[in-house]
């Protein structure tokens, strides 16, 4: 199609009539004036400076109207500095100009004005500024920010009196502005600033932005100081106006109310006793929080009320007042309106009179579902005829309801009284009134509360068991697992109880002792003998108020409980019935058992059923046999528990599982030494049937540190199930002579060291230390709790008493004892005065009931500070003399800890022996025909001199070893040599003792000690010989059994399930061999394939001069010799 | 004035294929009038009468001054035109086509009150200037010798440019200035008188176009009539 040339032209000349074009002037952006305004209440006009700024003249021809520059304001971030968006854009109309908010005053000035329509946010703004043609701007960057006005929220004070004393009024808010030094102005009714004292602005942000005024800051607080004397009674309005240009105001409706003084007209009654007692005050002003001290006319401390309840019409105050004004002291009577005013002087006054004074109850939080037996302090009491006290509880603050209690006397204490707070009691917080026969009567404010919250969980209570016979060490859990509201902690340091199941109204909880607060979910205590045999209900009750209950958590038994003392063959075969012999006592005839096992590299427990017969008993002593079904896995360690038919039960630790051949298990590595050890001793041992230990004691650095050995020793813990806890150093406990090298034996719970080497020579002493007994330690009781001028702080502290024997003590020579359980003590709060703990305890005595020996006083253990935590007590005061201690506060805690579970006594020197010896071997044996008697073996070795090592020894000697019905030890008066000495001289040798618990085929009361070969010189003796011990001791002539079939020396030697074992040695060098030889039928010979090697038991780099000893099933080979020449630090367990 | 050199440049080409004879009927003419020529040529002393003036058409050009008299608020102002024109052969050239540019800057002023500005009122003054570019078509009545009355009829094209400026408060506004094309017609009715080589005229113009600007305001327009003087050169 073609387009004619007119019809282009024709259609660009219509398209170009509808250009239309405005222009205007360039604008310049100079300042803002000024540059803050609130952006609520007020009408504030800003002024732009700058060029440019050009109105058009419109409608010339029709109607003229004249259109300014437009103004708008972009907010670009928050008062904060954070960035923000938004757009306000000023309203502008030549046509409705009254309403428009620009103005226009030449080229270089406009203004606009901000008023609160426009609904400014906070924030910092750009001005822009736009000439009519939409083009021509200008941007006035950060030109003005807007805050909002004064948010007055609260006073601290709706009232206040100032017609005594200036007065301060804190007033929040938000926005509280300070301009370049300026506060905001406050207004009380139509006083401002420069009626008060002062104006400070407290709480203070800086505006992110500079201003022409200065500095801004936004703030949240206002303190006033109002001077006495401005305000009249009355109320006043509260106003904040913040500065210009940003003035607006607060527009909350806050006001103060302005009060009059108190005025105290009368009190009744004139005399208050010295324990307390109610007041009543009459006048008028009293306002509702009014309080009633009694401020001493001298320069005695004030008494302030406990509690006061003031009357409707503020003209009566009925004050409760607890213990603490001063005998015969004159008081003055002053009511605190707490507004800023008191009553004015003169006041009334009160005196003082003589009375009994309360000052503690025990426990201060009561349960009420069990009835509770709860025990006051009082300072004296005058027991009326009757025997008994009148008290009262009264809730506090309250003249009712009151609930009527008797008090009885404490036995031994006439200072104390025990009432019993009755179950169904109303939860909250009591006073408790008591009334002796002075007629005046105490008063304790607060004394108890009452709570009915369980809402902690408690899981379970081991053992679930008692008797009456003795005391319980019981273990608390808390079920973790539960959830809230029943979720709360234990709070260190609840109490329990311990109360009757279907118990009535007049069965009384029995409070369980010695509560130690291990963390929040587990407790341990200790149930008291002597109590009725029944079930009994747990109570825990924390000291917040929440309670846990657990139902039929408890038993007392009448009988005491079963204990198994042994139980032979020591070790089960895996996958076939194993029949044990279990001895002990107490077993009943309808005793069941069950064994529960965990096997090697797991924490899943699995249980094997175990069938008892052949029960025999004799008094309290029994044994049986226990049948144990097929099902044990080799490997396993397994826990023998039996249980009477009352519920009662014992759990034996441990039985190993080996395979069917009787092999070991294969090594696995334990946890290290705190310092590698060679040569050194190992041992085990149990400071109770649960708490077991293994110990490392002396030994050396390794070849290149032989010449000083070590005098410490390690000590690790060991579960029923064999495994470790961490090696730590044993404290306090170091040998009197450093050695390695030695020999060594463990009866019972002493362990035996002899001979070895000091570094450069044979040595002929012997040392011996005990295990300490948990049980032989003071019983340690708060006797009295004092008030003083001087003493401890109100709150919880803990003590502990240790025993300290004297140098001749054979047991524990100048040591110390285990600490006595805790005891947390509430020391209470005693106005104006403070309280000395008076502590009691008993002597220590031995399993007989005995008192030990050569006690030469005792060391108190306390924590240093007040509510401090469980196991943090140190020493406090050094060799008590006496069985008593008062603690005024005066003395000044050490850092010295107690001896930990396991701890070892001083040792303590052996006779020494007639040769020194080094690289012996070390045995102990029953004596055959003396019970009671065992006898320490030192075998053979080698003297040395000046570090160099003599021919080795061929003779041994025994030294008699007594044991007492309690437990305790004595040794005889000199090694015996033995009559005969070894064929063949040696050392570095080990030695056997079996017995009819280790191999059926010995008769019982029958027993055979081994020696294995050794070193004699440069070469191996491979001889292995026996000895049959002997009444007094001898072993006889040593008869050769089955000689070694390598050369070892150095080995860790072993004996159970009717084999002799050896770890390492082999080479006399780090070896990773180990060798068995079977005893035979005919003992003591050895089966032929005697000490052949034993494989797949992995021993890792191999041992040399390690330690070894047995505890809960599992062999322990400790340190030793490293390929290098160095002392090894690690540890490896077999079970056998 | 860009739009104005626009035209002007689109315009200039549709003139000159004016002067261009017509395709067709251009032939027949040339034809019959050649005899005539070589007549003349065979017979020189016999007086001819001259040809006749209806045998082509012409080139005009002219200049015009006046004074523009609006209808509305803006005051009287003198103006200026150029022409440019083809006279058509036709009817002893009583019709034309011409093409005007004219020129005239009238203004306007006032007060008015404004509580927005200092002294709460102002003065304005409004300069006007306005191009106007008409094409139109002319009938001339040649039939009275020396005078020629004639009469036209257009469209406009107005080129506006309206600045402002102002005082308050005894304060200058800065000038503001506004750009704007609008159409419009135009009526000129007038007379010319042969004088010298070309012809006197006078003219009264009646226009109307549209303003509507935002400084004028809007419905506004340039509507007024013009008196005029020129002179017409035909070539």
């Amino acid at each position: 199609m073609r387009i004619h040339p007119f019809a282009v032209v024709t259609l660009l000349v219509v398209t170009s009539g509808c250009s239309q074009r405005v222009s205007s002037p360039a604008v310049t952006a100079g300042t803002v004036q000024p540059d803050l305004v609130c952006a609520e209440q007020l009408t504030t006009r800003v002024t732009l400076h700058g060029t440019g700024f050009t109105p058009m003249s419109t409608g010339t021809l029709t109607t003229p109207a004249l259109v300014l520059p437009a103004i708008s304001l972009e907010r670009t971030s928050d008062l904060a500095g954070a960035a923000a968006t938004g757009r306000v854009t000023l309203p502008d109309s030549p046509t409705d100009p009254a309403s428009s908010l620009v103005h226009w005053t030449s080229g270089q000035e406009m203004s606009f004005d901000v008023v609160p329509a426009l609904a400014l946010q906070p924030g910092v703004y750009d001005v822009l500024v736009t000439n009519p043609d939409g083009r021509s701007s200008a941007r006035f960057a950060g030109g003005l920010a807007a805050v909002p006005r004064p948010h007055l929220t609260a006073a601290d004070r709706a009232a206040l009196c100032d017609a005594q004393a200036s007065q301060v009024l804190v007033l929040t808010g938000t926005g509280f502005l300070t301009v370049g030094g300026a506060v905001p102005t406050v207004r009380i009714g139509t006083f401002g600033n420069a009626d008060f004292t002062s104006v400070v602005a407290t709480g203070c942000t800086p505006l992110a932005h500079a201003f022409a005024e200065g500095a801004v800051s936004s703030c949240t607080g206002l303190i006033v100081t109002i001077p006495a004397g401005l305000l009249a009674a009355g109320d006043y309005p509260l106003v904040v106006t913040n500065p210009p240009p940003a003035g607006c105001s607060s527009s909350e409706v806050l006001s103060l109310h302005v009060e009059p003084p108190p005025l105290v007209t009368g009190t009744v009654p004139a005399t208050l006793c010295q324990g307390g007692g109610t007041l009543a005050v009459s006048g008028s002003a009293f306002l509702p929080a009014a309080t009633v001290a009694l401020v001493s006319t001298t320069t005695n401390p004030t008494l302030n009320a406990a509690s006061n309840l003031v009357n409707g019409g503020g003209t009566l105050i009925t004050s409760t007042f607890g213990a603490g004004a001063v005998l015969a002291g004159r008081y003055d009577v002053v009511v605190d309106n707490h507004d800023g005013c008191t009553d004015a002087a003169p006041h009334q006054q009160v005196s003082i009179v003589t009375g009994p004074v309360a000052f503690f109850a025990d426990p201060e939080v009561v349960f009420n579902g069990v009835a509770t037996r709860v025990t006051i302090y009082v300072t004296t009491i005058l027991w009326p005829a009757t025997g008994s006290l009148g008290v009262k509880l009264v809730p506090h603050g309250l003249q009712a309801p009151v609930t009527s209690l008797v008090g009885i006397q404490v036995p031994g204490h006439p200072n104390r009284a025990q009432v019993v707070v009755p179950p169904g009691q109303a939860p909250g917080a009591y006073d408790l009134f008591v009334d002796d026969a002075t007629g005046c009567p105490t008063v304790l404010p607060n004394a108890v509360t009452v709570t009915a919250s369980t809402t902690v969980a408690v899981r379970s209570v081991t053992p679930s068991f008692g008797w009456t016979g003795a005391s319980t060490g019981v273990t608390i859990l808390r079920d973790t697992a539960a959830g809230a509201p029943n979720d709360h902690p234990f709070v260190a340091t609840p109490r329990l109880f311990l109360n009757p199941v279907g118990a009535t109204a007049s069965d009384v909880a029995i409070q369980v002792q010695s509560v130690s607060w291990l963390n929040a979910d587990t407790l341990t205590a200790v149930v008291p003998a002597n109590q009725p045999a029944r079930s009994y209900d747990l109570i825990v009750v924390n000291p917040d108020g929440t309670v846990g209950l657990l139902p039929a958590a408890f038993k007392v038994q009448a009988a005491p409980p079963p204990v198994i003392t042994s139980a032979t063959p020591q070790s089960l075969l895996a996958n076939t019935t194993n029949p044990v012999v279990v001895a002990g006592s107490n077993f009943d005839a309808a005793a069941t058992s069950v064994l529960t096992c965990r096997p090697a590299g797991s924490n899943t427990l699995t249980q094997l059923p175990v069938t008892l017969s052949g029960r025999t008993c004799t008094g309290a002593s029994c044994s049986v046999t226990a049948t144990i079904a097929v099902g044990a896995i080799n490997g396993a360690t397994c826990v023998l528990r039996l249980t009477n038919a009352d519920g009662s039960w014992f759990d034996y630790s441990a039985l190993g599982v080996t395979d069917i051949a009787g092999n070991l298990s294969t090594a696995a590595p334990g946890l290290n030494l705190a310092k590698g050890r060679r040569a050194l001793v190992a041992a085990a041992g149990s400071a109770t049937s649960a708490a077991r230990f293994l110990y490392a004691i002396g030994g050396d650095g390794g070849v290149g540190s032989a010449a000083t050995p070590f005098g410490d020793a390690e000590v690790a813990s060991v579960d029923q199930f064999g495994r470790m806890g961490a090696w730590a150093p044993l404290p306090r406990s170091s040998l009197a002579t450093p050695r390695a090298f030695a020999a060594s034996a463990t009866l019972g719970r002493y362990l035996y060291l002899f001979g070895g080497t000091d570094g450069t020579r044979a040595l002929a002493s012997g040392e011996r230390a005990m295990i300490l007994d948990p049980a032989e330690v003071p019983q340690l009781d708060v006797g009295d709790i004092v008030p003083a001028a001087t003493g401890l702080d109100s709150g919880y502290w803990i003590y502990r008493v240790t025993t300290r024997f004297g140098a001749s003590d054979p047991d524990n020579p100048s040591g110390e004892s285990l600490p006595s359980d805790e005891r947390i003590v509430k020391v209470p709060t005693f106005t104006g005065k403070k309280i000395q703990v008076q502590l009691t305890w008993t002597a220590p005595v031995d399993a007989l009931g005995v008192p030990l020996p050569n006690v030469v006083g005792y060391d108190v253990y306390r924590t240093p500070t007040v509510n401090g935590t469980s196991g943090a007590a140190v020493l406090l005061q050094p060799l008590v003399a006496g069985t008593t201690y008062l603690d005024d506060g005066s003395a000044i805690p050490g850092t010295q800890q107690p001896l930990p579970l396991g701890a070892l006594g001083r040792w303590s020197p052996l006779p020494p022996m007639g040769v020194a010896r080094t690289g012996l071997a070390g045995a102990a044996g029953a004596d055959p025909t003396t019970p009671g008697t065992s006898h320490l073996y030192a075998l053979l070795g080698a003297p040395q001199a000046t570090g160099t090592v003599g021919a080795p020894l061929a003779s041994y000697e025994h030294l008699s070893v007594t044991l007492r019905a309690n437990g305790h030890q004595a040794v005889g008066t000199a090694w015996t040599p033995g009559a005969s000495a070894a064929p063949a001289a040696r050392w570095q040798l080990g030695a056997w003792v079996a017995d009819h618990t280790v191999a059926a085929s010995i008769p019982v009361g029958t027993s055979y000690l081994y020696l294995g070969g050794g070193l004699s010189g440069g070469a191996f003796v491979q001889n292995v010989e026996s000895g049959r011990i002997g009444a007094g001791g001898d072993l006889g002539p040593f008869v050769a059994q089955r000689p070694f079939t390598n050369g070892m020396a150095g080995y860790a030697p072993f004996t159970t399930a009717g084999a002799l074992f050896t770890f390492g040695g082999e080479g006399a060098v780090p070896s990773s061999n180990m060798h068995s030889a079977l005893i035979s039928g005919a003992p003591p010979a050895l089966l032929a394939g005697a000490w052949t090697s034993v494989g797949g038991v992995g021993l890792g780099a191999g041992r040399y001069l390690s330690g070894s000893a047995a505890q809960s099933a599992f062999i322990f080979l400790v340190g030793g010799e490293a390929p290098s020449g160095a002392a090894d630090a690690t540890t490896l367990t077999m079970v056998w | 004035m860009r739009t104005l050199l626009v035209l002007v440049a689109l315009v200039a080409p549709l003139a000159a294929g004016a002067q261009s004879p017509p395709a067709s009927p251009a032939p027949s003419k040339v034809t019959a009038s050649r005899p005539m020529v070589l007549s003349a040529t065979t017979s020189p002393a016999t007086p001819r009468p001259p040809p006749p003036r209806e045998a082509s058409g012409a080139f005009l050009a002219g200049v015009k001054v006046g004074g523009l008299l609006p209808f509305n608020k803006l005051e009287p102002a003198v103006g200026v035109a150029v022409e440019v024109g083809w006279l058509l052969p036709w009817h002893d050239r009583a019709f034309a086509a011409l093409l005007e540019v004219s020129y005239a800057q009238p203004t306007a002023s006032g007060h008015a009150t404004d509580p927005r500005v200092g002294g709460a009122a102002y003065d304005w003054k409004l300069v006007q200037r306005v191009v106007v570019v008409a094409p139109t078509a002319l009938y001339r009545y040649t039939r009275l010798g020396a005078l020629v009355p004639y009469a036209g009829l257009g469209p406009r094209l107005y080129l506006y440019e309206s600045k402002v400026t102002g005082t308050a408060g005894g304060q200058p506004m800065a000038a503001t200035t506004e750009q704007a094309t609008r159409l419009g017609l135009g009526a000129p009715l007038g007379l010319e008188y042969a004088l010298g080589p070309g012809q006197l005229t006078g003219e009264a113009l009646f226009e109307w176009g549209g303003l509507d600007t935002r400084i004028a305001g809007s419905g506004t327009s340039l509507s007024g009539a013009t008196l005029r003087v020129g002179y017409r050169l035909v070539f």
